[in-house]
């Protein structure tokens, strides 16, 4: 299995990663799991559908891109090129059973039914499916090896681990093209948002840079499984979790748009509730959970230790680091703005997936559309005032424990490069300061 | 010196600021009534003189002649899906005016901004503006008119109290009472919070899945038995458990 520096590029002057054209983010198992949870809490079982279709066009579009850049067209070769992609990402293991007209594929050790189990114990059964991500996945290299003009691959997960089942099974079968597969999320478009009188980009912490190497470094297991500590890790497709989190949102809103309060079943709300602010919630939620393992895991792994040292008592010199670190996972050049320890975080940034995704996709808004790097900004603070470093370790109990009893915080988005800013600005404060 | 008209922004309590932050060139927004020209929302920005009473007077004007004339093409507004939208163009100023539902949205920009710009923003703020404001089954909010406002004569003696022995006394309670539903829902909250493998999360959870939003599990005593269900049915999906299984779980 190769490291993932194989194939790991930085985006010159945006500060984020694309594997082949592709921009990819730095994820684990939690903020995975969690955003695909908040999905379904948002959308009932049409939440399959939508995550599926958000991993069906990421993955086409990076199939693609990689089997065009290494000129691989035969069938068996785009699938072995899959196979293998999908193993050196950290996703887990897959196995292509299929000819031009279907067939199955078997999934082990997947990242949200794996992780789904890894994070909630085999105990927990999920009542539903969990890997839409690989169904999209199986899919679209599927409709790269027996590309046809009349249809794509459909995958539905017929068994799967988090139900309870010993694997994850997919049944594909074509079905009629009714969209047209689009570009995924390019190193172009970051490009085009960046426009050629950006301030060149700043060189990232020492620290930052040590993470990029500790990332690049990073091999697979056999079974596709690669882990920072106790999390597992993977890179994930930036358009995945973007398209996921905005075309969710957009259905919300666009239903409540339409929603009356006659056609209200329980008839007791006079004003529609906001659901798309709650699902926003959640998916902040999401990477706040995920990221506070993966950074906090990172911030006191064994090569940073060697390097700098154990953690600083300094929390100024403590949280820009932290912040050069979510750089180096691909959340962009997270810069440290203002920070008053116990009370106020500012972060900025020039540039940032979810704002690539969104300006490409649907142009600019003055609404605060960046619940990921929201949730970045929160894991920073929760990491640089609330672990006690020395004398605990970032697990998931910790987590736990200080979102039940830890700092009350509040997150606003002051400036976005949506709206016309050059940059990107998350407050986090404590409630009630 | 003329007084501007009384506003509703005291009871409205809708700040407009997040809808302006980062939108170049944007001047005003001023939400009004459709059916009698006050403002319900403003936002103006720092250093202009723009006054919103005076926008929304105009504005309404300007927006019921528009709907009225538009009958002439396109007949009664009551049979169109979707209300028409006014943009004035002066040396000076852009401004759009949009409809939600009773409310009109008057969005002025400075004259330089792209037209298309502008539509963009407008249209966005007004997206926004579509889930904040009320509907109209609402009861209508009050409106407090100062009583220096009132028309006096010069000289004129002040007029004495007066009782009214007809006016009801109002009840000194006014908390709903507590109903059976409300209490099992309160129960089922309490067991997730104690339960759920986030507990942080859960109330997030099950407003969401049930579509019932916080509000709802906040006031427990309004919610019918349909609602119920729903609840049952989220708590059972966010802990794993088969249909039928909380019952057992979580009576006390």
């Amino acid at each position: 299995m190769m490291n993932l520096g194989t194939i790991l590029r930085p985006v010159a002057g945006a500060g984020l990663l694309a594997v082949s054209d592709q921009i990819v983010l730095g994820a684990t198992h939690h903020e995975s799991v969690l955003l695909d949870q908040a999905v379904s809490d948002a959308l009932g079982s049409e939440g399959w559908a939508v995550r599926r279709q958000a991993a069906f066009d990421a993955c086409f579009a990076l199939i693609g891109a990689i089997a065009k850049r290494l000129g691989i067209e035969g069938d068996r070769e785009i699938l072995d090129l899959a196979t293998e992609l999908y193993a050196t990402l950290g996703l887990g293991q897959i196995r292509f059973d299929i000819t031009a007209t279907g067939g199955e594929v078997v999934g082990s050790d997947l990242l949200f039914g794996g992780g789904h189990q890894e994070r909630y114990g085999a105990k927990t059964k999920q009542r539903h499916q969990a890997d839409a991500f690989a169904a999209g996945f199986a899919a679209a290299a599927a409709s790269i090896a027996y590309p046809s003009d009349w249809g794509s691959f459909e995958a539905d997960e017929t068994r799967c681990v988090a139900k309870g089942d010993g694997v994850c099974l997919f049944s594909l079968s074509r079905r009629p093209l009714t969209f047209r597969p689009g570009d995924g999320l390019t190193r172009a478009d970051a490009e085009q948002l960046l426009g050629p009188d950006a301030p060149p980009e700043s060189d990232p912490l020492p620290i930052g840079r040590l993470t990029r190497d500790i990332v690049a470094s990073c091999v697979a297991s056999e079974r596709g499984i690669i882990r920072i500590s106790d999390c597992r890790f993977a890179l994930l497709p930036a358009s995945y979790r973007a398209q996921l989190t905005f075309d969710t949102l957009h259905l919300l809103e666009k239903r409540a748009a339409g929603r009356t309060p006659a056609s209200n079943p329980q008839g007791i709300a006079a004003i529609p509730p906001r659901l798309g602010g709650l699902f926003l919630e959640l998916a902040r939620e999401a990477s706040r959970a995920g990221m506070f393992q993966l950074l906090g895991s990172l911030f006191e792994c064994a090569p940073i230790r060697d390097a700098f040292g154990a953690p600083t008592e300094d929390p100024h010199e403590r949280v820009e680091q932290l912040s050069s670190i979510a750089g180096a996972v691909g959340w962009g050049p997270v810069s440290v703005l203002e920070y008053a320890p116990d009370e106020r975080l500012v972060v900025g940034v020039s540039m940032t997936p979810e704002a690539v995704y969104y300006a490409a996709r649907h142009g600019g808004t003055p609404q605060s559309r960046m619940p990921g790097l929201q949730g970045v900004a929160e894991a920073i603070f929760l990491l640089a005032t609330a672990v006690r470093w020395g004398e605990e370790n970032v697990t998931l109990e910790l987590y736990r424990r200080l979102s039940l009893d830890g700092p009350d915080l509040q997150v606003e988005e002051t400036r976005s490069i949506l709206s016309g800013d050059r940059e990107c600005e998350i407050v986090v404060s404590l409630r009630g300061r | 010196m003329i007084d501007d008209p009384p506003t509703m922004e005291a009871e409205s309590a809708m700040v407009l600021d997040g809808l302006a932050v980062g939108v170049d060139h944007l001047e005003s927004i001023v939400v009004f009534l459709l059916s009698v020209a006050i403002p319900y929302a403003t936002w103006v920005r720092p250093g202009s003189d723009l006054r919103p009473p005076r926008v929304a007077d105009g504005m309404r004007s300007v927006y019921v002649a528009a709907e009225a004339a538009l009958r002439a093409f396109e007949g009664d507004v009551q049979v169109r899906n979707e209300h028409p939208s006014v943009t004035l163009e002066s040396s000076r100023h852009l401004i759009l005016v949009h409809r939600v539902r009773t409310f009109g949205v008057a969005c002025s920009f400075a004259r330089e901004v792209p037209l298309g710009f502008a539509r963009m923003a407008a249209r966005q703020i007004v997206a926004t503006l579509e889930q904040d404001l009320p509907y109209p089954q609402e009861e209508p909010p009050v409106v407090t008119v100062p009583s220096h406002a009132k028309p006096t004569m010069p000289g004129a003696p002040p007029a004495q109290p007066q009782l009214d022995f007809e006016a009801v006394e109002p009840a000194p309670d006014t908390t709903p009472p507590r109903s059976s539903i409300g209490d099992r829902v309160r129960t089922l909250v309490s067991h997730l919070e104690a339960v759920a493998f986030d507990p942080h999360v859960v109330r997030l959870r099950v407003a969401l899945r049930t579509g019932l939003g916080l509000e709802a599990l906040v006031h427990p005593d309004q919610l019918n038995s349909d609602a119920l269900v729903l609840i049952e049915t989220a708590a059972e999906d966010i802990l794993g458990l088969e249909r039928g299984k909380l019952t057992e779980v979580a009576r006390p």
